[in-house]
């Protein structure tokens, strides 16, 4: 039975690890590249979130961009990466990428029109926490089948 | 510096402390190790111990150990010394006596004596499961608590505020 309970942590972490090389791969090898993308517009947008039956009203920034990739231009809808129920701290947001501003978004070669904010660290750091976390428990599993050895005496 | 970077720094300090931690003691485990000297001793008696114990629900916890009585020699002085199976407590008798059949009287097999006082005797001292366990867990924990707090770094990477 340990060794049973071994293996099958072995291979829970095996999920893990794959999962986070995926995600390291769809990020890293397939390559999103970097391109800049002009404000064109930026509004606050009042949204309505409810959970466990409570509706909570929430705010988000709502811009409007353009870039060119892979010789496209493109006009894009962007929401805002932070939500708040201070209309406030979304204005404060939007007073940063004022319209004729260009910030960097990440697109993929194959889907120009898909693009993220999010650099390469901050997005490879989700695929090394999978990988963190496979190993951690391939580790677990790997210290458990060794210890289901029998001792000699 | 913003709180997911912080946390990361946190894990990390803590992370080196629980690997250096494992690393002292896997050196003292092999310089244990290297210390007691391997010696082939002949099983003169063998028998199982049970180990009785309370638990939290107020029921008897029963346990078992393989113990042995060994005759060796030492710079030419025989001595004879007992020992028990530092493997923990079983609570299989199966085990046990299965274990026990495997090294019964007259049967020889090697076991670790201290040189100093050459009377005290140690069963299973090599690099095994037993004597490496908690310092290669310590390890993995420290190892592990420096991946995450890498990945967390990564995560924390400041970006544009949208």
């Amino acid at each position: 039975m340990p060794k049973l309970l071994s293996y099958v942590t072995v291979l829970f972490g095996l999920v893990f690890f794959i999962a986070g090389s995926w995600l390291l791969y769809v990020q890293v090898l397939q390559g999103r590249k970097e391109t800049e993308a002009e404000i064109l517009s930026g509004e606050v947008e009042r949204f309505e979130q409810t959970e466990e039956g409570t509706t909570t009203t929430l705010y988000r920034s709502k811009y409007e961009v353009s870039f060119t990739a892979e010789g496209r231009f493109f006009r894009r809808p962007l929401q805002g990466n932070f939500s708040s129920n201070n209309a406030g701290d979304i204005q404060k947001r939007l007073s940063r990428n004022p319209p004729g501003s260009r910030r960097p978004i990440y697109y993929l070669r194959a889907r120009p029109e898909s693009f993220v904010l999010e650099g390469l660290s901050r997005r490879i750091g989700t695929s090394f926490l999978f990988m963190a976390i496979g190993v951690t428990v391939m580790a677990v599993g790997a210290l458990l089948l060794y210890q289901a050895q029998p001792l000699e005496w | 510096m913003n709180a997911l970077r912080l946390a990361s720094a946190i894990v990390a300090a803590v992370g080196f402390l629980t690997l250096m931690v494992g690393a002292l003691m896997l050196r003292n485990r092999l310089e244990a190790i290297r210390k007691w000297q391997p010696v082939e001793a002949e099983v003169t008696r063998a028998w199982m111990e049970e180990h009785r114990g309370g638990s939290d629900t107020g029921e008897d916890s029963i346990s078992y150990s393989a113990n042995y009585e060994l005759a060796y020699a030492f710079g030419g002085k025989p001595i004879r010394s007992a020992a028990r199976s530092n493997d923990p407590l079983l609570t299989s008798s199966e085990v046990v006596q299965a274990r026990i059949a495997r090294h019964s009287p007259g049967t020889r097999g090697l076991v670790y004596m201290n040189p100093d006082d050459p009377s005290q005797v140690r069963l299973n001292l090599g690099p095994n499961a037993v004597t490496l366990g908690w310092p290669l867990w310590v390890l993995t924990a420290g190892a592990s608590l420096l991946l995450f707090a890498g990945s967390f770094w990564l995560m924390g990477t400041p970006g544009v505020e949208w």
